[in-house]
């Protein structure tokens, strides 16, 4: 499968704010790539940089294995997106609409294909209706249908979930589930929700400060095996001697509070304690946590472990 | 004015002449020419019966002409006009369907009171050469005595008594001339041509409000600031006398 | 090109407040006509006190033609403002939606993207002076009639015969277009560093009247820069109602209109494709 987004060394401040700060990640072919991170981690920056809505200071940006900055109309010819709030021209109706998009996205709009594709957002009976009357969903559904006209390789949703119900995050759910599975369409899906992105992703990033934390399959980042235990204890510097000569050394850490961190497979935390007890260490608190709920809950926090996650 | 240089062509002119009163400089003038000029008096009231009789021949016309306007405020193009007189004083000039401008006061010359004396006086003024020419020279003296006009001087070709310049002298408006020039209508004592002079040193147009364009300020300080004299000028092609007017020109 | 104009031209023909303007412009002209209907000799007599007090004026003064001329006076000095309230809006009011980005993102280049636009805001400029010449020409001179037109000026007063008007209105209003889009090539600037169209509508206008009073100002100071100021050539349509028309100096004037509509435009586009879309 080869590479639908490639990003090298990305860069760019807005004065003194680095909001992207020398990211390099790839998206694959039939991915769905799950784009985690805060809000102000640099996400839409990022988004708008693929989308040519921003200039890189530095960098380089391969999309469909042509570079953006000399082939841009060929890959937005292939690019549908949506960004933030799906916003179209309100004092016109949904048709007409899709029908603007769908000329500038290069293709001539017919009227059964623009009806078939309100037809898929189930907008159909409302077509002719001024978009200014629509619910918050028809309008993100309307982007959808906007985003999708020209039938692009590679559809890039930036927070696709904002300000919908649950019904319609759900919807939205299936809808680009569907997109990989069904239509095999490359998918780039931002949030700032972890939960989101584990439901749906195959692959994913986590930025923080413009910089790459994590990037790989969303399978193995949520792998047990990679789950992480806190562990607090009476004596820190006594446990951390003991244990850094253990078989569970390698991926030990010192946190505050007289708190030790380890990664470790779940099945071993019994052992752990065994041992710590064996060698009279006071055990106040073991606390097992998913390493990647774990690191967005320390950003919320406002804590900093981002040497964990450079793998 | 205009009315005036019209009523000029026609024969002679008389201008702002309805008061009575009279001013001590006149007085004095006349208070001497009738104690030792009568005779050239009586020469000068001739004169002027002839002219009046002359006149007399044309009870109404109807002069076909082209205006030329030349002050230097006034911007205007040549165009035809018609001129319509019937006695003793009614004269109008008319541009078909479009816009004319003349100098104020000419149309309330009264011919018959010129030529009646009765609210001039005549005085002969001695002869001179004009257009190469021996020709009388006729003074009026308004009797009004607070009368805007202080003098009219008019030149008169005795053989023919057709007058050839008027000059008419006012307090608050300067002075201005008409020259008549004769041609085919000679017998009948109308000119060809009738050109009128006055003074245009004392009119200012007003600040305009609106907003004016640059570009013709510029193109009008390029023009010469002139001598500080109008000029119109009928210029007539034909007359048609006596055949009467249609009703309501007046 | 031609489609991206047909649909910027699209979107700015289905806005409502885009037909503001040619309803405003309606309601003025047919104010002005209601007005000189009923009372037009007395304004006329006002208007020509200073004249009429030395000279006698004969003929039908208050035509259409007259009108036409007082109309396109009064009503040019604030078409500016209908102009910025659509050209304003062209990049700053997509922005404002938020259907900036989502154009950004077709593959359609930037600079065609200006340039359509920019386009599309002079098309709509040389509609609304279409609507007005149809207004303020055609029905003052179906419901006064045509003659000489007589134009009352600090320096003279003209007279042009009837026969030599009618030229001059459509050079007037092909000058106006000029000086109108002048204005629309400014607010179109203006719109690109805005996010919402007060601002660069109310730019304009500022820069307008401030350009203005300097350009009407007779103050030795000002009068200095007066020939830098477009606002200055913006009533050189008022140059072919002069007699003889100054050539030079109106097509001058209409050459630096020019100037600064390439200018402007050139500058919108440069700016806005180096612009990083934050909206």
């Amino acid at each position: 499968m080869g590479a639908v987004i490639e990003v090298k060394n990305l860069v760019k401040a807005f004065g003194d704010l680095l909001a992207v700060d020398d990211l390099s990640f790839t998206v694959y072919e039939g991915d769905v790539y799950g784009f985690l991170g805060q809000n102000g981690a640099g996400k839409s920056t990022t988004i708008r940089m693929l989308l040519s809505l921003i200039r890189p200071d530095s960098g380089n940006i391969t999309l469909l294995g042509k570079s953006l900055l000399t082939k841009r109309h060929a890959i937005l010819r292939q690019i549908g997106a949506v960004i933030e709030r799906p916003d179209l021209y309100k004092y016109l109706s949904a048709y007409e609409n899709l029908s603007i998009f769908a000329r500038m996205s290069g293709i001539k709009p017919v009227n059964r294909s623009l009806m078939d594709q309100l037809e898929q957002v189930g907008l159909a009976e409302r077509a002719h209706s001024r978009v200014e009357t629509y619910s918050q969903g028809m309008k993100q559904r309307l982007g959808i249908a906007v985003a999708l006209i020209h039938d692009p390789r590679l559809v890039i949703l930036d927070e696709p979930t904002n300000g919908l119900d649950p019904q319609g995050i759900a919807d939205m759910r299936n809808l680009i589930i569907g997109l990989s599975r069904n239509l095999k369409k490359t998918v780039l899906v931002s949030s700032h929700l972890l939960s989101e992105i584990e439901q749906i992703a195959t692959r994913m990033i986590i930025i923080d400060k413009g910089k790459k934390i994590v990037e790989g399959n969303v399978d193995e980042l949520f792998h047990p095996g990679n789950n992480r235990v806190h562990l607090e204890v009476a004596e820190q510097e006594k446990a951390w001697q003991l244990l850094s000569e253990s078989r569970w050394g390698q991926n030990l850490e010192r946190e505050d509070n007289a708190q030790l961190a380890l990664q470790m497979p779940p099945e071993d935390v019994p052992l752990l304690v065994q041992f710590l007890v064996k060698n009279e260490i006071s055990i106040l608190s073991v606390r097992k946590a998913n390493t990647l709920e774990d690191y967005f809950l320390s950003l919320t926090a406002g804590k900093q472990h981002v040497a964990a996650f450079t793998n | 004015m205009k009315a005036i240089t019209i009523k000029f062509s026609l024969a002679v002119l008389l201008h702002h002449c309805t008061n009575i009163k009279r001013v001590i400089p006149i007085l004095l003038v006349m208070l001497l020419l009738s104690g030792t000029s009568n005779l050239l008096a009586q020469d000068a009231n001739g004169l002027l019966s002839e002219i009046k009789t002359k006149l007399q021949k044309v009870n109404d016309y109807v002069g076909e002409g082209n205006l030329v306007t030349d002050v230097s405020f006034i911007n205007i193009p040549d165009s035809k006009v018609k001129v319509y007189f019937r006695q003793p004083d009614q004269f109008r000039i008319i541009k078909a369907d479009g816009i004319s401008i003349f100098p104020k006061g000419g149309m309330s010359v009264s011919l018959n009171t010129l030529l009646s004396g009765k609210d001039f006086v005549a005085v002969p003024g001695g002869y001179t050469t004009y257009n190469k020419k021996k020709m009388a020279v006729v003074k009026l003296l308004p009797v009004a005595e607070n009368s805007d006009v202080v003098l009219t001087t008019l030149v008169v070709d005795e053989s023919t008594a057709l007058v050839h310049k008027t000059t008419t002298t006012t307090k608050d408006n300067g002075t201005y001339e008409t020259f008549l020039e004769y041609g085919k209508y000679l017998s009948w004592g109308l000119p060809d041509k009738v050109l009128f002079v006055f003074n245009t040193n004392a009119y200012k147009l007003p600040k305009a409000v609106t907003m004016e364009y640059e570009g013709s300020k510029k193109a009008a300080a390029k023009k010469p600031a002139g001598d500080g004299k109008g000029r119109v000028s009928v210029t007539y092609d034909r007359y048609l006398i006596n055949k009467g007017l249609p009703k309501g020109i007046f | 090109m031609l489609q991206l104009l047909q649909i910027e031209l699209f979107k700015i023909f289905r806005r409502p407040r885009t037909y503001i303007s040619f309803v405003a412009i309606g309601a003025i002209v047919m104010l002005i006509l209601l007005a000189f209907y009923v009372d037009g000799a007395n304004y006329m007599a006002f208007g020509l006190q200073s004249l009429t007090q030395s000279f006698e004026i004969q003929g039908n003064v208050l035509n259409g033609y007259l009108i036409c001329f007082i109309i396109l006076q009064t009503l040019l000095i604030h078409v500016p403002l209908l102009i910025a309230l659509v050209a304003g809006d062209q990049v700053a009011g997509e922005a404002n939606m938020g259907t900036l980005r989502l154009l950004i993102t077709k593959p359609v280049s930037r600079t065609n993207l200006m340039l359509a636009k920019f386009f599309a805001s002079a098309i709509y400029t040389m509609m609304l002076l279409v609507w007005m010449a149809f207004l303020a020409l055609l029905l003052p001179v179906l419901i006064f009639g045509t003659g000489d037109l007589m134009i009352l000026k600090s320096e003279e007063v003209v007279v042009l015969s009837k026969a030599d008007v009618l030229w001059r209105y459509f050079a007037a209003f092909g000058f106006a277009a000029i000086a109108m889009t002048t204005v629309a090539a400014l607010a179109f600037l203006l719109s690109i560093f805005a996010e919402n169209s007060i601002g660069p509508i109310v730019s304009t206008m500022s820069v307008i009247i401030v350009f203005t009073i300097l350009s009407t100002l007779d103050i030795p100071i000002f009068n200095a820069i007066k020939p830098f100021l477009f606002t200055t050539h913006m009533i050189g349509w008022k140059g072919f109602f002069d007699e003889p028309v100054s050539w030079q100096q109106v097509l001058q004037s209409a050459g630096i209109l020019i100037i600064h509509i390439v200018g402007l435009v050139v500058a919108s586009v440069i700016i806005f494709r180096k612009k990083d879309i934050l909206s």
